[in-house]
């Protein structure tokens, strides 16, 4: 008589779930940051944006160190890290084949876009924080006043900017394999507002939303003066919420194929 | 019998490419072949197999259920993929221990079982401490068959595990194989060397532009094509007088000599290799060498081909 292996005669096994998803793909991540070459290109932006600050600010201008350290830093450099890191996580493994590794195990395909979210977050704010940490020494070193109260606002924004914005760049680089170009365009037309957006759309914008956080007098054309810095971050938030569930519904129902950026 | 892998009228396009046309087999416990040359279908029936993609059309069924988002079937399969790329800058134990982590395995028990299983497919201690980057392709072979073993899987699919491997090499990761056959894991091995798997597999499944021609044991395939005669090559220092005692004997469909070489087409196998030594002694020609041409996997897949 023929019979199929059906659930019933299948061994039934414990299937890895979203806390083993993390803790694999966690492990595989941070030790990929602490690689030799790795550390290297961290030492070598860590120079690059010392020198960076040098040249930008002078001695004692609390402004300047402001506009490179908020404007530049935290709303321009950090999210293309956020693009790089979270954007490449998924789409980089799919390029290079190794997507095959991972997805052909247990944990739910949803389950390794919050991993390597979650590990994205960490990379990133880990690096983000050997840098912040190093151009706020150099501050203090050109005696900008008011240099730690600032250290601590910054780190808090960048947090806010590295969760909203890595959750978009996984989107990002899960619609594309040219995420990074995908992701500047976006970055140009929603958060910098280049030209008229319709519907004034960059006031849903990430940066908005920072600089509601950050308060005070901003450069920035499309913040609110009187909105709440509570509301700022809810709206990071909510931003990064709606960007990791839409990348988790794609990457489950999509059909990517490996080593290139045709799909079904 | 029990099926690990049934498929029904399966298809699989991509775009306007055929990857598999309307294909029907079973493959049942043990080790199984997928034969067939480049671009048979065979790295798209695996990637099938192991829920990477859907089918197009029909159904295929791997322990009873569709592979596609199914983590109850993926936790019963360990896949090794046909290419090299592995996470380079990562030391064997690293990759194998998040990978494992992956698997469900606890952190303190996948450093233990990524060592146990390094041994299994005999990568000596003295490369643990190497990025898997710097690797020679035996090397790499090693360390992915050992990732798809990990979690100790029911099923093991290997897509061309023996690619760019030496002899030794090869039939060291053949001598793996059957040892987890042995322990009751059951292993689906693709390759289009069709010779590598002679020795490996108890049944086939081969493939051609994207069809299945055969599958099954050698024997039921052998059996199920019509006018299958097999061939003889014996090398003799009397070949047209063997040949002639042969067709005298009415033995033979048909023969040709080729130097010291008689190739004959044999009428009843059976009855020729019972009665071979009474032939052979009517005859004053001496044998040197006999050997059944057509019980290779490769003559069985080109007949098949025809």
């Amino acid at each position: 008589m023929t019979t199929t292996l059906t659930e019933s005669t299948a061994e039934q096994r414990p299937i890895a779930g979203l806390k083993q998803a993390i803790l694999g793909i966690g492990y595989l991540r941070i030790k990929e940051m602490l690689s030799s070459k790795s550390l290297l290109a961290v030492f070598g932006v860590s120079m690059l944006l010392i020198l960076i600050t040098f040249i930008t600010v002078a001695s004692g201008n609390a402004g300047q160190f402001q506009i490179w350290m908020f404007h530049l830093f935290a709303l321009r450099f950090v999210p293309l890290m956020c693009l790089e890191r979270a954007g490449g996580s998924l789409r980089n493994e799919i390029k290079d084949y190794t997507i095959e590794y991972l997805w052909t195990r247990s944990p739910k395909k949803s389950h390794l876009v919050i991993a390597e979210y979650i590990s994205s977050v960490i990379v990133t704010s880990f690096r983000v924080f050997i840098f912040t940490t190093l151009i706020h020494a150099t501050g203090w070193y050109l005696e900008t006043p008011d240099i730690l109260p600032m250290f601590g606002k910054i780190l808090i924004i960048e947090l806010f900017a590295i969760l909203a914005y890595s959750a978009l760049a996984m989107l990002i680089g899960l619609l594309t394999g040219k995420y990074m170009i995908l992701g500047v365009i976006y970055g140009l037309i929603v958060e910098v507002g280049i030209s008229q957006v319709p519907l004034n759309l960059n006031k849903i914008s990430v940066s908005h939303h920072l600089a509601t956080i950050m308060g005070g007098p901003s450069s920035l054309a499309y913040t609110h003066p009187g909105a709440s810095p509570i509301m700022g971050a809810l709206g990071c938030i909510v931003i990064a919420a709606i960007g990791l569930s839409v990348a988790c519904i794609l990457f489950s129902n999509k059909q990517y194929r490996t080593g290139n950026d045709k799909e079904g | 019998m029990n099926y690990i892998v049934q498929a029904k009228e399966l298809s699989c396009f991509y775009g306007m490419v055929l990857g598999l046309n309307n294909v029907s087999f079973n493959i049942g416990p043990g080790i199984t072949g997928l034969v067939g040359p480049n671009g048979a279908g065979k790295s798209t029936l695996i990637k099938l197999m192991t829920g990477q993609i859907k089918p197009s059309s029909g159904e295929l069924l791997v322990f009873g259920q569709k592979p596609w988002n199914n983590p109850q079937i993926l936790s019963q399969i360990g896949y090794c993929p046909e290419h090299e790329y592995v996470h380079k800058e990562m030391l064997p134990l690293d990759w194998l221990r998040s990978l494992a982590m992956l698997s469900g395995i606890p952190f303190g028990k996948a450093q233990s079982i990524s060592r146990e299983v390094l041994k299994t497919v005999k990568l000596s201690e003295q490369h643990w401490k190497k990025k898997i980057g710097s690797y020679s392709k035996g090397m790499r072979q090693r360390v992915k068959l050992a990732q798809a073993i990990l979690h100790e899987p029911e099923l093991i699919i290997l897509d061309e595990p023996m690619n760019g491997l030496d002899p030794m090499g090869r039939q060291e990761i053949g001598n793996i194989l059957k040892d987890l056959k042995n322990s009751g894991i059951h292993v689906i091995i693709s390759s289009h060397i069709l010779h590598e798997l002679e020795s490996l597999c108890n049944d086939f499944v081969m493939l051609n532009w994207g069809r299945a021609l055969a599958s099954g044991r050698q024997s039921k395939i052998r059996k199920e094509i019509k006018n299958w005669s097999e061939q003889i090559a014996i090398r003799t220092n009397q070949p047209q007088q063997l040949a002639q005692h042969l067709i005298n004997l009415d033995t033979l469909k048909g023969y040709l000599v080729e130097g010291e070489e008689l190739i004959i087409w044999l009428k009843q196998p059976e009855t020729f290799y019972q009665k071979w030594p009474e032939y052979l002694a009517d005859c004053d020609a001496e044998v040197y060498d006999v050997q059944n041409k057509s019980q290779t996997l490769t003559s069985l897949f080109e007949r098949i081909a025809q």
